[in-house]
């Protein structure tokens, strides 16, 4: 390489499109000719003079982006024959929630204007907040199924909100802790059930749900959350998903602590 | 994005979580106001959703997606009248006359001098750079960009480059 050659070639070298063997002897020229190098480090000054810090996005620009798209699905959704039944039948969010107020205020009217006596009041009122509890439910199953990611983690929400917690309800937490696009939704799930680890069917849906994970942020919550249960059957599948190829080095580090915390 | 352009709008959220960043640094290095970048930001996304059909495959997203950002970018310019012609007397006053007095002293000269000539560099220069600096941008990408062949493209980044010694070695010298 010429003098000359490698004078045109530093913005080149600099800006990555070099090809590797030019990078090489471009390297090579630089420990030949130290004198150069100077001029090198000069141009790299002006070059790296742009990597200014750059303050982070602030949360709002997300908030506005996400309404806009969702805005934007709202009025691009084709109404066709189906849609509009399952619309009449199911209603869409803001049915479902006047619904579920309308329930709830007739459940309070009930109580209050009709005196049936201490037992009749009170079976009213239960009999109200099962049927409340019921769309609630149905509320949960409904959002879960939605293609945005707001309203899954809004359905994952209201879980909290419920007193029992079906089977189904379970499983479609499952279902998203395993299928989900959204990392976000996917971490609430598990949140949501830590509440309910005292029954087996979750303890062992957590276990199982290990080896299906991707994203190092629900690896190390689910190792997290397998240290805090002491659950032993999780030690298998945890080494199994250390073993594979395209685990985060952070993930894994925090996997093996796991092992030796719950062993 | 082709799943985007197919109708499946909410996959855009996908492109948005992996672009937001880059696309915002791009335009704080272009105009240093982090409000503004958040609304150009903004813009792009809504101009993606509008023009999605003119997408194609011939083309990567990224490249496609910066042509969007990039006249964004010039329209915010012409709108606001923010980029006017400003000479070297009165970047000198604007930057030593900042708050942050203390820490322009502390900060090495030469840094100095350097953060005013890329403030005098013009914005098409300045823009080559900042868009070269991409690790997946190569000439052939900033040229589809900027609309011209890759050899065009890397001649105007070296001409940008030479142009910030130039004008560095001006400010260095008074």
């Amino acid at each position: 390489m010429e003098y000359t050659e490698f004078k045109e070639a530093i913005a080149d070298y600099l800006s990555g499109n070099l090809t590797e063997g030019a990078v090489q002897e471009f390297e090579q020229f630089l420990e030949e000719n130290p004198q150069h190098q100077e001029e090198f480090e000069a141009t790299k000054l002006f070059w790296n003079g742009f990597e200014e810090e750059v303050p982070a996005p602030t949360p709002a620009m997300d908030v506005k982006f996400y309404t806009m798209l969702n805005a934007q699905e709202k009025t691009t959704e084709k109404p066709s024959v189906f849609k509009w039944i399952e619309s009449l039948l199911l209603g869409s969010f803001p049915k479902q929630l006047a619904y579920t107020l309308a329930i709830l205020a007739v459940g309070l009217i009930v109580g209050n204007r009709i005196d049936f006596g201490g037992e009749e009041a009170q079976r009213t009122v239960a009999e109200a907040n099962k049927e409340t509890e019921k769309v609630r439910s149905q509320l949960v199953l409904t959002l879960l199924d939605q293609p945005s990611a707001n309203q899954r983690l809004q359905a994952v929400n209201e879980v909290d909100k419920l007193n029992t917690v079906t089977e189904t309800i379970i499983k479609a937490l499952f279902s998203t802790l395993n299928n989900d696009d959204n990392v976000n939704v996917r971490l609430s799930a598990i949140e949501a059930l830590k509440n309910y680890t005292d029954r087996p069917i979750v303890r062992e849906g957590l276990v199982s749900s290990i080896i299906h994970q991707s994203s190092p942020l629900v690896q190390i919550e689910l190792a997290d959350l397998m240290v805090v249960l002491q659950e032993k059957k999780a030690v298998k599948p945890l080494k199994e998903l250390i073993k594979e190829k395209d685990v985060n080095t952070n993930a894994k580090q925090k996997m093996e602590e796991s092992i030796q915390s719950i062993i | 994005m082709l799943q985007v352009k197919a109708g499946e709008t909410h996959k855009l959220g996908l492109l948005y979580e992996r672009y937001k960043k880059r696309l915002f640094g791009f335009f704080y290095k272009m105009n240093k106001d982090a409000g503004l970048s958040e609304d150009l930001v903004q813009n792009v996304f809504i101009k993606i959703l509008k023009y999605k059909h003119t997408y194609t495959e011939d083309s990567k997203f990224i490249v496609w997606l910066f042509q969007i950002a990039r006249n964004a970018s010039y329209d915010s310019f012409k709108k606001s009248k923010k980029y006017m012609h400003r000479d070297i007397d009165e970047v000198g006053y604007s930057i030593s006359g900042g708050d942050d007095v203390q820490g322009a002293i502390i900060e090495r000269e030469d840094t100095i001098i350097l953060k005013r000539a890329i403030a005098l560099l013009p914005p098409e220069k300045k823009e080559l750079i900042v868009l070269s600096k991409f690790k997946e941008l190569k000439y052939r990408e900033v040229g589809e960009i900027i609309g011209c062949t890759e050899g065009n493209a890397r001649l105007k980044v070296h001409r940008a480059l030479n142009d910030l010694k130039g004008i560095f070695l001006t400010l260095e010298k008074r």
